[in-house]
C-alpha cells in the first residue's frame, strides 16, 4: 500500500511540473537566407550535408586547414529559427537541448553569435575561415555566397 | 587637470577605509589630494613652477577658444561633417566588428541537479546497501566546466564536480562494498570570531576531466591528461542535463570499463556525408587505486563509430579496453604486489532517434583474470575470475504537450560476488520515468526502479527480496 502510495505522489508531482513548462515558439518569419563566406576562400559552393557539418561542428576545419569559424545569430531570431530549421533540422528548443548536449559532453560551444545582418556580414568580409548567414539581398561586398535557402531548402546561390 | 589612475590593493583599500573610518585621523584637504606627500614637506620653490605650469595652461586654453570661435565663424562643412560621420561610423563597426571576433580566454559554463530520493528494500538485501532507505532530499551535482582556447590548434578542458562528499559518505575501499560508519568531516572554524562555537564540514572536489587536446585537424587530435574514457553512449554523455535517464546504468556504476583514464588520446573524425566516421584510440595507466600505475604495462583502448543526423539521428560504436591493475599496499623497506588482475572488455552502442522517439542501447562485457595468490578479497573471501555483462535498452518518447517525456528502461547487470551476499550474480531492474523539459537547460527527471537478483550459475542460490527506488532531480544548466 505504502509503495502504491509513492507511486501515486510521483506521478502527481509530475503532472503538476508539467503546468509550468513553456510553450511551443512561433514560426520564422524571415523568408530566404544567403550564406556566405570570406572573399579569400576556395569553397565555390555547400550542399545542405556541408552546411550541417559545419554549423554543427562536426566539420572544424576547411580543406585547407584553416579552422572554421561558423557565425550565426542569437536564439529566436527570425534568420536563425529558419536555418535551424532548414539545415539542421531542429526547432528552437531542439537546437537549444542539441548544444547543451554537446557542451555537456565536452564536444564545444555552439557558434558565435553575432548581433545583427549587417554585422554579420562584415565579420565575415574581415576573418579568414568564417562562415554566415543572413537574409537575402543582392549585391553583398567582401563576402561569397556560397549557398542560399529558398522555400525551405538548401540551394545553390 | 588630469590625474593619474592609482591602482587600488587591497592594502591600499584597507588603509582607505581605516583613514574613512577612524574618528580620530584628520584629513586636511592638501594632505587628501596628495597624501604621499605630506604638506610640509613640499620644497620651497615648488609653488613659483606650479605658478608658471597654470600661466602656460592659460594662455594654450585661449588659443584653442580662439580657434573654436573661428570654426564657428567659418559655419559647418558638409565635406567634413560626411567624413567625420563615415570615420566615427567605421570606427563603430570596427569595434563591434571586433567585439564579434574576440574570443574569451576562458569560458566557464555547467550544470547543477538538486532533488529528492526514497528507496525501500525488503529486509533481506536492506543490510547490503549503503543507501538511505528513507526519503531524502540530495544535493546532486554542482559540475564547472573551465574551457580555455589559448591558441586555434590548443584546447584546455577541465570539469569539476563540488559536493558535499565525502561528508555522510561511507568507505568503500578498493570499490567493494560500503561498510562501515558514514564519514565524519566535521572540524573546527579557526577563522570563525566567536570562541570556537563554529564548525564545518569540509567537502570535496572531484575532477571529472582534465585534458589539454592539440587539434590539428579533424582526422587527427591529441588529448593528454585526465579524460572520459571513451565508449558507449551514458560515459560520453555524462551530465545530468543530457542524460536521459536520471539514474546511470548500473554497468557504469559498476565501472565495467572504467570510467576516467590517465594517459594519451588519439581520436579524429572523417567526413562521407551524411555520414561521419570517428576513432578513438587511448593509452593510460587502466584501472588503479589511485592515480597513478604501479606497473610498466599500460592499459590499451580503442573505439569506432559511424553517426549521420539524415534522415535520421543514428549513432553505432563498438569499443574496446585491455588493461591490468595491481596494488602495492605500504610496507616499508619492501614492495609487494597483493593484488593484481588482467581485464578485457568489449561495449557495443546504439543510439537512434526516429522523430520524438528516442532508443538507447549500450552492451558491456569484461572478463577479469587475477593472477594466482593476488586475488582480490571481499568480506575476506578471494574473488573469482568472472564475466561481467551489462546492458540496458531505453525507450523515450517526447509527448506534444508542455515538453513531457515519458520513458521506459530496462537492465541488467551481471556482476558474480561471493554467494554469501544473497542477490544472486546479476540484477535485473526495469524502471519507468517522466522527464519534463520546462526550457532547454531546465528540466526535471524523475524515475521509479525495481531491482530483483538472479543466479543462473552452476552453484546457484536463490535471490532474495527486491528493492525500489524513486528519484526526482531537478537539473539545469548555464
Amino acid at each position: 500500500m505504502r509503495k502504491l502510495l509513492a507511486l501515486l505522489l510521483y506521478v502527481t508531482g509530475c503532472l503538476f511540473a508539467v503546468g509550468a513548462s513553456a510553450a511551443p515558439p512561433p514560426p520564422a518569419a524571415v523568408l530566404s537566407l544567403d550564406v556566405f563566406v570570406h572573399r579569400t576562400s576556395t569553397v565555390t559552393q555547400l550542399s545542405a550535408h556541408e552546411l550541417e557539418a559545419l554549423f554543427t561542428r562536426t566539420q572544424t576545419r576547411w580543406d585547407d586547414g584553416t579552422p572554421v569559424i561558423p557565425l550565426s545569430f542569437a536564439a529566436g531570431a527570425d534568420a536563425r529559427v529558419l536555418f535551424d530549421r532548414v539545415v539542421l533540422r531542429l526547432g528552437p528548443a531542439e537546437v537549444g537541448r542539441f548544444w547543451l548536449d554537446r557542451r555537456i559532453r565536452g564536444l564545444g560551444l555552439p557558434p558565435r553569435q553575432v548581433p545583427s545582418a549587417t554585422l554579420m556580414q562584415q565579420v565575415v568580409a574581415n576573418l579568414p575561415g568564417s562562415i554566415g548567414y543572413a537574409p537575402s539581398q543582392p549585391g553583398r561586398t567582401g563576402v561569397k555566397v556560397v549557398a542560399r535557402i529558398q522555400q525551405g531548402k538548401v540551394v545553390a546561390p | 587637470m588630469r590625474l593619474a589612475r592609482v591602482p587600488l590593493s587591497a592594502a591600499t583599500c584597507v588603509g582607505l577605509w581605516l583613514i574613512g573610518v577612524c574618528p580620530t585621523v584628520r584629513v586636511s584637504p592638501a594632505s587628501a589630494q596628495a597624501p604621499a606627500e605630506p604638506a610640509a614637506a613640499a620644497p620651497e620653490d615648488a609653488g613659483g613652477a606650479l605658478a608658471a605650469r597654470l600661466a602656460e595652461l592659460e594662455a594654450e586654453l585661449a588659443a584653442q577658444r580662439a580657434e573654436l570661435e573661428q570654426l564657428k565663424a567659418a559655419g559647418p562643412s558638409a565635406q567634413s561633417g560626411a567624413e567625420l560621420a563615415a570615420l566615427i561610423s567605421q570606427q563603430e563597426q570596427g569595434g563591434a566588428v571586433a567585439e564579434a571576433i574576440d574570443e574569451p580566454l576562458l569560458r566557464a559554463y555547467g550544470f547543477a541537479d538538486v532533488g529528492i530520493q526514497r528507496m525501500w528494500a525488503d529486509p533481506e538485501i536492506a543490510g547490503y546497501i549503503s543507501e538511505s532507505d528513507k526519503t531524502t532530499f540530495v544535493l546532486g551535482n554542482m559540475n564547472v566546466y573551465l574551457d580555455a582556447q589559448p591558441s586555434s590548434d590548443v584546447r584546455l578542458l577541465a570539469e569539476v564536480r563540488f559536493g558535499l562528499s565525502p561528508n555522510g559518505a561511507m568507505l568503500r575501499p578498493s570499490g567493494g562494498l560500503a561498510t562501515g560508519a558514514a564519514v565524519d568531516t566535521s572540524v573546527t572554524d579557526p577563522s570563525a570570531a566567536n570562541s570556537g562555537f563554529t564548525s564545518l564540514r569540509w567537502a570535496g572536489v572531484v575532477p571529472q576531466r582534465a585534458h589539454i587536446d592539440w587539434t590539428p585537424s579533424d582526422a587527427f587530435n591529441v588529448r593528454t591528461g585526465l579524460f572520459l574514457t571513451p565508449y558507449g553512449i551514458w560515459n560520453v554523455d555524462h551530465g545530468t542535463p543530457t542524460r536521459i535517464m536520471v539514474s546511470e546504468p548500473l554497468f557504469l556504476s559498476s565501472q565495467l570499463i572504467p570510467n576516467q583514464l590517465i594517459g594519451v588520446e588519439v581520436y579524429g573524425t572523417a567526413q562521407l556525408l551524411p555520414w561521419t566516421i570517428g576513432y578513438h584510440v587511448h593509452v593510460s595507466n587502466g584501472r588503479t587505486l589511485g592515480q597513478i600505475d604501479f606497473s610498466d604495462s599500460k592499459a590499451i583502448g580503442g573505439r569506432v563509430f559511424v553517426s549521420t543526423r539524415y534522415p535520421y539521428a543514428l549513432k553505432i560504436g563498438i569499443s574496446g579496453y585491455m588493461g591490468d591493475s595491481e596494488n602495492i599496499p605500504a610496507v616499508p623497506a619492501t614492495r609487494r604486489v597483493t593484488m593484481k588482475m588482467h581485464e578485457y572488455a568489449f561495449s557495443a552502442d546504439l543510439s537512434l532517434d526516429i522523430g520524438k522517439l528516442r532508443i538507447r542501447s549500450e552492451f558491456v562485457a569484461s572478463w577479469i583474470m587475477y593472477e594466482d595468490g593476488k586475488r582480490a578479497l571481499l568480506f575476506g573471501l578471494p574473488m573469482a575470475d568472472a564475466m561481467r555483462i551489462g546492458t540496458y535498452l531505453m525507450l523515450a518518447y517526447q509527448l506534444p504537450w508542455w515538453g513531457i517525456e515519458p520513458l521506459l528502461m530496462c537492465e541488467f547487470l551481471r556482476v558474480p560476488v561471493p554467494r554469501v551476499i544473497p542477490i544472486g550474480e546479476g540484477l535485473f531492474m526495469p524502471a519507468v520515468g517522466i522527464n519534463v523539459y520546462f526550457t532547454p537547460t531546465t528540466m526535471l527527471r524523475t524515475q521509479f526502479a525495481v531491482a530483483h537478483g538472479f543466479d543462473f550459475g552452476a552453484d546457484a542460490i536463490d535471490p532474495q527480496g527486491f528493492g525500489y527506488q524513486a528519484v526526482a532531480r531537478l537539473i539545469t544548466a548555464f
